[in-house]
């Protein structure tokens, strides 16, 4: 018997809802053996066809244009570079979800990419050990014994549950680089224009990461709600629990 | 007997021994998979893709070949059953041969899409966990250049009689509840009615 698995892998989604994630219609609430609640469904397709509109007007032809004009290099700078500015605020969560070790591990992390990765543009800490390990605020509310809550989708954030939600405005306000944003502390030029453009950089390079996934659940799905929501819970599911719930398995035999 | 003595029995009278018991205490006589023949069980099946992966058909001949493979490998009558849920019980047995007709129909030309693209990557196990009664679920990794790689999850029971895989989950995302959610919202839009349900699905090309 071999229990050797090791659950600290990159969990972006993408190749689960690629795989599995199909033409869709709505389920109602409550009844047994669903996903999840869904009692603000009328709402949340509302806001998903909002959603679905910003990204068929904006984001992606943004992302497109991004993939297009912008050199191979620098598209790795920039996802690098992205993913650098979120280490502060995965390590106020390691913290407060009382993980030492991994909040040394994201400090390790911190500093090899500030210093020998040319201010967290490269990535030679990967080579060291020590990858990206994301975490949220919506994990260390897990952590200390939240509920799920019900399943909601929001304007320009996309699905989540009600803890998911509240995580997000949280890691928002976690985040030390909110000291900037809100000039609370001087900056150079420099700084605040990275700051004030990280966000839709990371909006882009995520669309780009992700855009064969993202094309298929929104454009080649029978119903793009309940494909989003059921790849979408599943799989954050997996994130927050580190690795697949056997629990959460179906019983195919089950009388 | 001491330990020592248990450990040094051969297998094959380590075997006897727990046969005799079984019989001795009128035991269950079913023996759970064990989570290496389970292991083994999806490196065959790993192969048996990427031979049909590596040989390229596309079109319905492809379609044929990757459900003759999954028609010997899954428990395609169950995942079937599954998928539709509590509906299950108020189909007749006519909707219930169409539907699996169909069911088929739709999964081989999905899935055959959605595997075709994974060609030429590489898939290596890394060790299995007991599910209990769910079976053994076989961990593998999907290597992908420039990424760290896909946690790809096969659950493998024995409990239809023989050892077939259950479900597949991508990153936590498992095929049976997605088709299950699926077909539940399909079901939805068309009213509860079956036979509609049925026969789109029947006429559906793949997602």
């Amino acid at each position: 018997m071999n229990f050797k698995f090791s659950s600290k892998h990159a969990r972006r989604a993408v190749a689960a809802v690629a795989l599995t994630g199909l033409a869709a219609c709505s389920t109602v609430p409550g009844q047994p053996g669903e996903l999840i609640a869904d009692p603000y469904i009328e709402t949340n397709r509302d806001i998903h066809a909002f959603n679905k509109g910003v990204d068929t007007a904006l984001v992606r032809p943004a992302s497109q244009v991004y993939d297009f004009v912008t050199p191979a290099l620098v598209k790795h700078v920039v996802a690098n570079g992205v993913d650098h500015l979120k280490l502060p605020g995965i390590f106020v969560n390691r913290i407060l979800q009382g993980d030492a070790r991994n909040a040394g591990r994201v400090l390790a992390r911190f500093i090899l990419n500030t210093t020998l990765g040319a201010g967290g543009l490269l990535d030679p800490a990967t080579e060291f050990g020590v990858p990206q390990e994301p975490t949220d605020f919506g994990v260390t509310l897990a952590e200390w014994g939240a509920a799920e809550g019900d399943y909601v989708e929001l304007p320009l954030l996309g699905p989540s549950t009600e803890r998911h939600a509240v995580g997000r405005i949280v890691d928002f306000a976690l985040d030390p680089s909110i000291l900037i944003t809100v000039g609370a502390v001087e900056v150079g030029t420099a700084v605040s224009v990275i700051d004030t453009s990280r966000t839709p950089l990371d909006i882009v390079n995520t669309r780009h990461e992700n855009a064969e996934l993202i094309d298929d659940v929104l454009y080649n799905s029978e119903d793009s709600y309940v494909t989003a929501r059921t790849g979408y819970v599943q799989s954050r599911r997996r994130f927050v629990s580190g690795e697949t719930d056997t629990e959460q398995l179906p019983d195919l035999f089950e009388e | 007997m001491t330990n020592r003595r248990f450990a040094s029995l051969s297998r094959r009278g380590f075997s006897g021994l727990a046969l005799g018991a079984a019989i001795a205490f009128a035991a269950p006589t079913a023996q759970a998979l064990s989570t290496s023949e389970a292991e083994v069980f999806v490196e065959s099946v790993v192969a048996d893709l990427r031979g049909l992966v590596e040989n390229g058909r596309s079109g319905p001949e492809g379609a044929a070949e990757f459900l003759a493979l999954l028609e010997t490998k899954a428990s395609l009558d169950a995942v079937g059953k599954f998928a539709v849920g509590r509906n299950w019980l108020e189909m007749s047995d006519a909707q219930k041969s169409a539907y699996g007709a169909a069911f088929r129909n739709y999964i081989s030309k999905t899935y055959q899409n959605r595997f075709g693209e994974y060609a030429g990557e590489d898939i290596v196990l890394n060790g299995s966990v007991d599910a209990g009664r769910k079976g053994v679920l076989v961990k593998s990794l999907l290597k992908r250049p420039s990424t760290e790689g896909i946690v790809v999850e096969w659950l493998v029971s024995d409990r239809s009689g023989k050892t077939r895989l259950s479900d597949i989950v991508f990153e936590g995302v498992s095929l049976a509840i997605t088709l299950r959610e699926i077909f539940g919202g399909m079901i939805e839009k068309r009213g509860g009615n079956m036979d509609q349900f049925i026969a789109d699905l029947a006429a559906s090309s793949g997602a």
